[in-house]
């Protein structure tokens, strides 16, 4: 009991504590909003061109098969009609 | 169904290939002197300059660029090394001044110095100006072909074709070594170059990671802008090879030399799986895409195909390149 009386903090050394805890958490508040940009950047940048497309793959199967169906006819076109 | 399912995507994914190799096989039933090896040879050999372009090209591609420029940056290096090269016995050579046969390297690094500083151009506009690869490869092209008339124009008889050239030169391009063509040759070592660059170097790394997200790159410590002109360089170094071969190969450089070239290139870069979006190619890839491009433009000739028409099957077969990869990629997404 006299060990736990000693260890007690006095109000100015809990006022003490109490502020620097809350310097760490602005710190710690900071550097997350600094990752979350990053990762933002890293993620969410349409970096690529083809993330720029928005269609489905359903779609993207009909122009191949058109695409691939008009290179047949002028495959044929070209070697049969001369 | 799964199955069924699993072949349809099989055969959509591989489409190109299919009907190629439907075509090809087409050609072997109706001309059966189409497979003989002197044919094979041919194809090859016509391959091969194309192919060390393509191998700069797809570089630039996996950076997520492109580079229209190749074609006439090679018809320039090709130019010089035409003028240079040519017979000290022909008396409308460009240099009246050689009257001894010039080291054959000599040619060979001019060449290469002047497609690395174009190429240098085109990297320092994408690595420190941030343009985007089309647009100064469209300039430099158009910088490269002035260049390419003016020098062919300055000959004494005004812009007559560079012809006549040293007989050591002919044989070093043209010679066969070991049953191969030495053109081949050069393809397989640059070849063998770049994918030991590509697979088991820093460089090669850094440009994959670049292509495949910039930022990512950049916040992982990857110093674009140095790997990209580097990248730049080695394609530069890879022209001026090809230019001098083109050279040698065709026997006389005008100022139509490397027209399309880059069409042509960046074609068999997308048809070997380089992915125009960046960070995805091999090098394997890259030299199955020269040859089967090369198949299909001789073939399409063997058979006496419309010259108009070649046009829109080669481009019809980019397109159906780009499909396919495009659906791939969102298929992965």
């Amino acid at each position: 009991m006299e060990e736990m009386k000693k260890e007690r903090l006095t109000e100015e050394e809990l006022l003490e504590k109490q502020r620097e805890l809350e310097a760490r958490e602005e710190e710690l508040q900071i550097k997350e909003s600094k990752l979350q940009k990053m990762e933002e950047k890293i993620t969410k940048t349409k970096h690529g061109i083809y993330d720029r497309i928005d269609v489905s793959v359903a779609t993207m199967d009909k122009i191949i098969v058109v695409v691939g169906g008009l290179l047949v006819i002028a495959l044929f076109a070209g070697i049969f009609l001369q | 169904m799964n199955k069924t399912k699993k072949w349809n995507e099989y055969l959509l994914d591989y489409a190109l290939y299919v009907i190629l190799g439907l075509m090809i096989a087409g050609v072997v039933i109706a001309e059966p002197s189409f497979l003989s090896m002197n044919n094979m040879w041919k194809i090859l050999a016509q391959a091969s300059t194309r192919g060390i372009l393509a191998l700069g090209v797809a570089g630039m591609i996996v950076l997520a660029g492109t580079d229209l420029s190749a074609g006439r940056i090679l018809g320039c290096g090709a130019a010089i090394s035409a003028s240079l090269l040519q017979s000290v016995t022909y008396a409308s050579r460009m240099y009246k001044g050689i009257t001894e046969p010039l080291p054959l390297w000599i040619p060979l690094l001019l060449a290469i110095a002047v497609c690395v500083l174009f190429c240098l151009i085109n990297g320092f506009g994408v690595a420190k100006l941030h343009m985007h690869a089309f647009i100064i490869s469209l300039g430099t092209q158009l910088i490269a072909y002035g260049v390419l008339c003016l020098y062919i124009d300055s000959q004494e008889g005004g812009a007559q074709p560079l012809a006549s050239l040293d007989p050591r030169y002919i044989e070093l391009v043209n010679g066969w070594t070991l049953g191969m063509p030495n053109l081949v040759w050069f393809l397989l070592i640059c070849a063998a170059v770049m994918w030991v660059i590509w697979n088991k170097t820093t460089l090669g790394k850094n440009m994959f990671a670049i292509g495949g997200n910039t930022e990512a790159a950049a916040v992982s410590g990857v110093n674009v802008a140095k790997n990209i002109m580097l990248i730049y360089l080695v394609a530069g170094i890879l022209y001026g090879v090809a230019s001098f071969l083109e050279a040698g190969r065709i026997q006389s450089v005008t100022t139509a030399t490397g027209t399309n070239y880059d069409l042509d290139a960046i074609s068999a870069c997308v048809i070997g799986g380089v992915s125009f979006n960046g960070g995805v190619g091999t090098i394997p890839g890259v030299l199955l895409g020269v040859v089967i491009l090369q198949v299909i433009n001789y073939s399409l000739y063997y058979l006496g195909v419309n010259a108009y028409l070649q046009y829109i099957i080669k481009g019809l077969i980019i397109v159906l390149a780009v499909a396919i990869d495009v659906r791939k990629y969102i298929a992965k997404k």
